[in-house]
């Protein structure tokens, strides 16, 4: 991706008028750094790194992770979705929409990875295409329901006009037949615990252990 | 008991150009009956209250079809080429309580 700056800065005051408090930004190379940019006021920036199969290794993730708040995988398909699930990343997306099955989903499932779901390929499919993301869609998400996966829903915006209020992000899950009002944890509470989880495994906090707050005493 | 609840809209179309009133209106029931079709549509009972040129909406639409217009909402990015976001600033169940809660704020800023 190319990063450009104004455009970002747009985009960035775009999410800030539309009511986000936290927006991830996106790099998908892996020799990039995350830039300099200074949000609007009340908006805290994130960085996320989108990463393929072939860059998963254990470390190069564990070096990556004290540049990036939250490694990401893509998968293009399902022999790509198994292989990815024994990587150390925190969230996998599919680049190229496909129909996971139960088996695929009973072991993300016990991975505790999140996985995101994103509506761009709606906006843009026509036709016969638009069916197929439809029906895809429905059957994925009925899966992730079914076995409680943690699910974080974006918008994959690339210019100010693609980013989605945070209300209006899990509307298009009306066409999987679900209740949407189920889904607004996933672009509230599932994204901050994913931020947390994120950052424990950055400090080298063991599983299951979680920081609840902070006290600093001085010594007298 | 009332059969017909109705729901008010209010929205904020953002554009990168101008905001073509007529074309908003085009396409969206362009697109609400390309997802949901002509029954879909008819269901839904789809009218604009107030479409006005600074871009401030007020739809009404039956209650039960209420998630299917915010969908097709939220798919709207483009009108005649010109790059688009609908925002829903907030719905009601009466237009007296939209106008006050959602719009009296916005008419104050532009």
């Amino acid at each position: 991706m190319v990063f450009n700056k104004p455009e970002v800065d747009k985009m960035l005051s775009m999410a800030r008028k539309l009511g986000f408090s936290v927006v991830g930004l996106t790099l998908e190379d892996v020799d990039m750094k995350p830039l300099d940019i200074k949000p609007p006021e009340n908006l805290k920036v994130v960085w996320r790194l989108d990463l393929t199969r072939d860059k998963t290794q254990p470390k190069t993730i564990d070096k990556l992770r004290k540049l990036f708040s939250i490694i990401a995988v893509s998968c293009s398909s399902r022999d790509e979705f198994r292989a990815v699930l024994k990587t150390r990343v925190d969230l996998i997306f599919q680049k190229k929409l496909f129909a996971l099955n139960l088996s695929d989903v009973r072991v993300l499932a016990s991975s505790g990875k999140f996985f995101e779901l994103n509506f761009k390929p709606l906006i843009y499919a026509r036709g016969f295409e638009m069916v197929n993301v439809i029906k895809v869609l429905r059957r994925n998400v009925e899966l992730l329901r079914k076995m409680k996966i943690p699910i974080i829903i974006s918008s994959w915006a690339s210019n100010p006009y693609e980013v989605t209020p945070p209300l209006e992000l899990p509307q298009f899950l009306t066409l999987a037949d679900v209740n949407v009002q189920e889904f607004y944890r996933c672009v509230s509470e599932e994204p901050a615990r994913l931020l947390e989880l994120s950052t424990s495994k950055r400090m080298g906090l063991p599983n299951g252990v979680r920081i609840l707050g902070r006290e600093y005493y001085e010594d007298v | 008991m009332k059969m017909f609840k109705t729901r008010y809209l209010a929205l904020k179309v953002e554009c990168d150009g101008k905001f073509n009133r007529d074309s908003f209106q085009r396409n969206l029931i362009e697109t609400y009956l390309r997802l949901y079709g002509e029954y879909g549509l008819s269901k839904a009972n789809l009218k604009f209250l107030k479409l006005g040129d600074d871009g401030l909406a007020i739809l009404s639409v039956n209650h039960s079809s209420l998630p299917h217009l915010r969908t097709i909402l939220a798919l709207i990015r483009e009108l005649d080429g010109v790059r688009t976001l609908v925002h829903v600033l907030g719905v009601s169940g009466t237009i007296k309580r939209l106008k006050a809660k959602f719009l009296s704020a916005e008419v104050g800023k532009s």
